[in-house]
């Protein structure tokens, strides 16, 4: 138990170790050499923009409504994809039939790049948040899905022939067994989706945006303002990490007996 | 205390080799390079003509130097190629230009392609109702950002007093075309061939030719790497002598030119033949004159254009600081140019 301790704190120490790593690597590189701000800007420079960010916005908004715009797309892209997802996977993993139908679709569309359909997506559905949510979506709904289908597969059987086996029906089995044996499974999903959607925000962002942090990025690139750009990145990198811890605390409050056989 | 150690072994050379790639110089000197990376947009101007009629190999497949030639939807794409170094010639709109040389890239601008006149317009619905840039007011507008479509359009809703009044949506060429074809938007500054398309149902309410004679002159120029041009000045001066021999083949012969670059492009000769007529193009003579590029010893009026351009984006917060008028004077450089004559 104390060994299992120790180990984590040390995990914890080495990963705050290595960040510091790339951060004095970073700070060495960009103060001691001769790179040009362009290229790599200095650690300096990054914070003095991100205050100036906070303080006056980017092109006229501020990085709360950047923030914002970027999570309410966000947001209602993946409630979207779990609101259908897990229906369409859990019925997937218990009818072959339904899978049949569902299955090949996903796994079609699945590892096609947003950005090769997103054309379409604007030709179809215009450049307003329709066009961008539904991109965001499609990139949370598969792994939310795929998660699904695997979770009630790996279901013991055993639960369900001995519930069987005492009168169960089929709705009990499927709301008593099924459905808490895959919560763990889809809850990670859920994780991947979101991960996967926020990767495809820049995407979503770049067509007839005016806001967002994956829009901010995009403009700044425009301009070769590798400062904002950076700024961009690294709140990207930090919300999504954010995002993830707080859904994996979640996970760890309501799935409670997630790896208890 | 094993663990401790190696972790810090592999710290220190992370550290030292990280450092090591980033002094190393990578340049290597030779006669001639082995091959010339050029940036171009869709666009039929001289340089569509010299690389579809093969004139660039006319200067350089005899000297062993392959051309490969990568097309950019805009500027914004090719600075980054510049900044990574991976071109030696560009072509964009002067905006962009301003933006390279005020965050510092080692390029030039060594050519004017042309002076855009109705290549670039912003074009209205045929059935929307908007007669006049004020009509304009509660809007939604298309433009690429960062390009001379966006810098013009921006100069016509202030010279009309209603640039809060409008939203600017920032797309590419063919994102505007779509979403124009699906009625997403009331008006688009763009160019041609995109320009085209939407001028099939709508009208064009203010042309280039029209900024500029309201004194916002644009252009399209080519930027090319210090790197490059200062190691093979005579190659750079061949570049240019390419893109003189497609500028005749236009003027001596238009239509021809026309059909030379309409296939390439996807469009008719008559509509390619309109786009090339809808801009200025200079005689190298023309180009070093003073009322352009100057010449070495002094600077042309472009320079000053740029120079305006420049506080005014800076202005709008596009870029962060404008460049000063001799630092202007200086990224503008007619020497090949004026190679190519003295020849």
């Amino acid at each position: 138990m104390n060994a299992k301790k120790t180990k984590s704190r040390f995990e914890i120490t080495l990963t705050f170790v290595t960040w510091f790593a790339i951060f004095l690597l970073w700070f060495l590189v960009t103060n001691l050499r001769e790179v040009s701000s362009l290229i790599l800007p200095s650690p300096q420079e990054v914070w003095k923009t991100f205050i100036a960010i906070v303080q006056n916005g980017y092109n006229n908004i501020s990085l709360w409504q950047h923030l914002s715009d970027s999570f309410v797309r966000l947001f209602w892209a993946v409630i979207a994809a779990f609101v259908t997802a897990v229906p369409l996977g859990l019925l997937s993993g218990y009818f072959g039939k339904f899978r049949a139908i569902i299955d090949s679709i996903v796994q079609f569309y699945r590892p096609i790049p947003p950005l090769a359909y997103y054309a379409l997506l604007i030709l179809w559905m215009g450049i307003d948040d329709a066009s961008k949510v539904t991109l965001l979506y499609l990139a949370a709904f598969a792994p939310i899905y795929i998660a699904c289908v695997a979770a009630v597969n790996s279901v013991n059987q055993d639960y369900i022939l001995s519930s069987r086996s005492l009168g169960a029906s089929q709705k009990d089995v499927f709301l008593k067994i099924v459905l808490p044996a895959c919560m763990p499974d889809i809850f990670t999903g859920l994780r991947t989706a979101m991960g996967f959607a926020y990767t495809t925000l820049v995407a979503a962002e770049m067509t007839a945006a005016t806001s967002g942090i994956g829009w901010m990025v995009i403009d700044a690139s425009r301009y070769l303002k590798s400062d904002v750009m950076f700024v961009g990145i690294i709140i990207m990198g930090i919300t999504g990490i954010l995002m993830d811890s707080g859904l994996l605390y979640l996970e760890n409050k309501f799935i409670f007996w997630k790896g208890k056989d | 205390m094993k663990r401790r150690k190696l972790f810090g072994w592999m710290l220190t050379f992370l550290a030292s080799s990280t450092l090591a790639a980033c002094g190393g110089s990578g340049d290597t000197t030779s006669d001639l390079p082995e091959e010339i990376n050029i940036g171009y947009l869709r666009v039929p101007n001289d340089e569509k003509i010299a690389k579809t009629e093969a004139l660039f190999d006319e200067y350089f497949a005899g000297k062993g130097i392959e051309t490969n030639f990568l097309v950019f939807d805009s500027g914004v794409e090719a600075n980054q190629a510049f900044a990574s170094g991976s071109i030696d010639f560009a072509s964009m709109g002067n905006t962009n230009g301003i933006i390279a040389l005020s965050r510092g890239l080692d390029v030039e601008l060594i050519w004017l392609h042309e002076i855009l006149g109705e290549i670039e317009a912003l074009a209205v619905r045929k059935d929307s109702g908007i007669e006049k840039v004020e009509d304009l007011a509660g809007k939604s507008i298309a433009t690429t950002f960062a390009s001379t479509s966006h810098y013009s359009l921006l100069q016509v809703l202030n010279e009309a007093g209603i640039a809060d009044q409008v939203q600017l949506l920032d797309m590419q060429t063919v994102d505007i075309v779509a979403a124009w074809e699906r009625g997403d938007i009331d008006a688009a500054y763009t160019w041609q061939p995109s320009l085209g398309s939407l001028l099939e149902n709508g009208d064009m309410l203010v042309s280039s030719e029209q900024v500029a004679s309201m004194g916002h002159q644009t252009a399209n120029v080519l930027l090319a790497r210090k790197g490059f041009t200062e190691q093979y000045p005579e190659l750079t001066a061949d570049f240019i002598a390419a893109l003189i021999a497609g500028g005749n083949l236009y003027r001596e012969n238009p239509e021809q030119a026309a059909a030379i670059v309409a296939a390439p492009l996807g469009i008719t000769v008559e509509n390619a033949l309109g786009q090339m007529q809808g801009s200025i193009w200079l005689t190298p003579e023309e180009e070093i004159s003073e009322v352009y590029m100057g010449t070495s010893e002094s600077a042309g009026a472009f320079s000053k254009v740029m120079k305006e351009t420049a506080d005014f984006l800076l202005e709008q917060g596009s870029i962060t600081e404008s460049p000063s008028q001799e630092e202007f004077d200086a990224f503008i450089n007619p020497k090949y140019i004026e190679m190519y004559l003295e020849r």
